[in-house]
């Protein structure tokens, strides 16, 4: 069955920009929730910046393909 | 929940099994569709991530199989294409809901919430629907509501001791004739146990072929026999956490007792034509009317499975053993179907009792039921009469033994022709007539053998 979209070079690019970026997105959150394991100060100040950064690259790509769309 | 996550990314399977276990679920995860294809064969889950694209294959494929396999299973799709089309469409093939890429743990939280409640819903409805296949096969055989109270001393003590077994998770085993109401009761049994808001299941073991019996029973795989077009579930597994009634079981052909005995001592089985092992947990209550222990002396029945399911045995008591009752239930039948036939009968004239307690009902309540329904139709006046009841032939009843020619004395013999004789006739000099004796030496006889 052909995967349903308008435009398929587009989909295609949103597809590998999200998904690598699901699983760095749902690393880090695990990370900062603690629920792999205890963290020191150090790596919690880590995780939560780069947990900023990736939230800003969601933020963008988001709303780059929502304007594309 | 037992979940079922299917994406071609290491990173994704791996960190939404995290978030799912850190719930309390347990997670599985498959990487290729046709790895995905195999686990759902071998197992059920209650909810499945689904990938809506890994690599080359499309989610959607697997997603058509899955519903058309079971409407109602939950199946969450996993979306790099947050467009409306890719979401209608999944919804439209029967997705419960999707998740857009890339989302975190808090959005994974928020749809298992969802899913559970409504995974719960669904198990609700499941126990519903059982529920209302038992009740229409109640209603479609017409009976006024089950009396339970009884005069009869023997039969207050069976009811006694079921309704203490009720409530513990013994197995029971109902012996008694064709007729004496061992459905009814193992459904009150159920009704009166802890198990009252689970299914109860119903398996006649006399009706099926040993094939069909053992499909019906446990289950069986796409292939395992011919007509097995596609995979099902047996009713062990629909009553799961309930109650397994299973009547006849005297039936129960010998190739599947070792497969029921498994399933009481290790609470496993299997489905036909299928290696992987399931579990399910059900209290049984089983009932026949055949001697079992002759049945193990026969090589009929395995002795292992008589001890398993006779932790408590009842013997339900004939109708004719149960005389006290017995008028009670006819009145109930009366009520019932004069109201439902909508005819004014005021009762049963005494020579029509006489002949209710008389006669020997072979079929028990199934046959009183029966001939009540006859009488209420067939009555011309306003009381039952003996003429629309029933009448003993020999072999059918309790006077079968007293026939010409059988090991019954004389007057055996004289007492119950006299009183055939005296309950079809209008009056005792016509009784007399038919005899060929006077009405004078009918009285002595009478009163000498206490007619």
């Amino acid at each position: 069955m052909p995967l349903p979209d308008s435009d398929p070079s587009l989909s295609s690019i949103a597809h590998e920009f999200k998904t690598p970026l699901t699983g760095i997105q749902m690393m880090l959150h695990l990370l900062a929730e603690k629920k792999v394991g205890p963290l020191n100060e150090t790596q919690v100040s880590m995780i939560e910046q780069a947990k900023v950064d990736c939230d800003r690259l969601v933020d963008t790509i988001q709303n780059h393909f929502d304007r594309k769309k | 929940m037992d979940i079922l996550i299917i994406d071609d990314e290491e990173t994704i399977r791996q960190s939404t099994r995290i978030a799912v276990e850190a719930e309390d679920h347990y997670a599985e995860c498959a990487e290729s569709l046709d790895s995905a294809r195999l686990r759902l064969k071998e197992e059920k889950f209650d909810l499945i991530f689904l990938d809506l694209r890994l690599g080359e294959e499309s989610g959607l494929d697997l997603l058509k199989e899955i519903i058309e396999k079971d409407p109602k299973q939950l199946v969450i799709i996993f979306t790099a294409y947050a467009t409306v089309d890719s979401a209608v469409e999944a919804t439209r093939l029967g997705a419960y809901d999707y998740l857009s890429k890339p989302f975190t743990p808090d959005q994974i939280r928020g749809i298992l919430l969802k899913a559970a409640k409504a995974s719960k819903t669904r198990d609700h409805i499941k126990v519903l629907e059982t529920t209302v296949t038992e009740l229409k096969s109640q209603v479609d055989t017409s009976a006024p509501p089950n009396r339970f109270e009884s005069t009869d001393l023997g039969m207050q003590s069976v009811l006694e001791t079921l309704f203490r077994a009720a409530a513990t998770p013994a197995s029971i085993l109902l012996l008694g004739e064709s007729g004496t109401g061992k459905s009814v009761i193992a459904r009150t049994i159920h009704e009166n146990s802890h198990l009252k808001d689970k299914p109860f299941v119903t398996v006649s073991c006399p009706s099926l072929s040993r094939e069909l019996l053992e499909s019906e029973l446990f289950g069986h795989v796409r292939g395992a026999f011919t007509g097995a077009i596609k995979d099902a579930w047996g009713k062990v597994h629909a009553a799961d956490g309930g109650t397994l009634f299973l009547d006849e079981i005297g039936e129960l052909p010998m190739e599947i007792q070792p497969k029921l005995l498994r399933l009481l001592q290790e609470r496993e089985y299997e489905r036909l034509g299928e290696n992987k092992t399931r579990s399910a947990n059900v209290r049984i209550i089983a009932a026949t009317n055949r001697n079992l222990k002759q049945s193990i002396a026969d090589g009929e029945f395995r002795e292992d499975l008589f001890y398993r399911i006779n932790v408590i045995s009842v013997e339900l008591p004939p109708l004719r053993a149960r005389s006290s009752d017995l008028l009670h239930f006819a009145n109930d039948y009366l009520d019932y179907f004069s109201t439902r036939i909508g005819r004014k009968i005021k009762g049963f004239s005494a020579k029509a009792l006489d002949h209710l307690r008389s006669y020997g009902w072979p079929g028990n309540l199934r046959e009183l039921r029966n001939s009540i329904e006859r009488a209420t139709i067939l009555c011309a006046g306003d009381k039952i009469e003996p003429k629309d009841l029933p009448r003993s032939e020999p072999g059918s009843s309790s006077t079968s033994d007293l026939v010409p020619g059988a090991d019954v004395s004389i007057e055996d013999l004289e007492s119950e022709h006299i009183k055939l004789i005296v309950e079809r006739s209008d009056n005792l000099q016509d009784a007399a007539t038919t005899l060929g004796i006077d009405k004078a030496t009918l009285y002595r006889k009478r009163k000498k053998l206490n007619i």
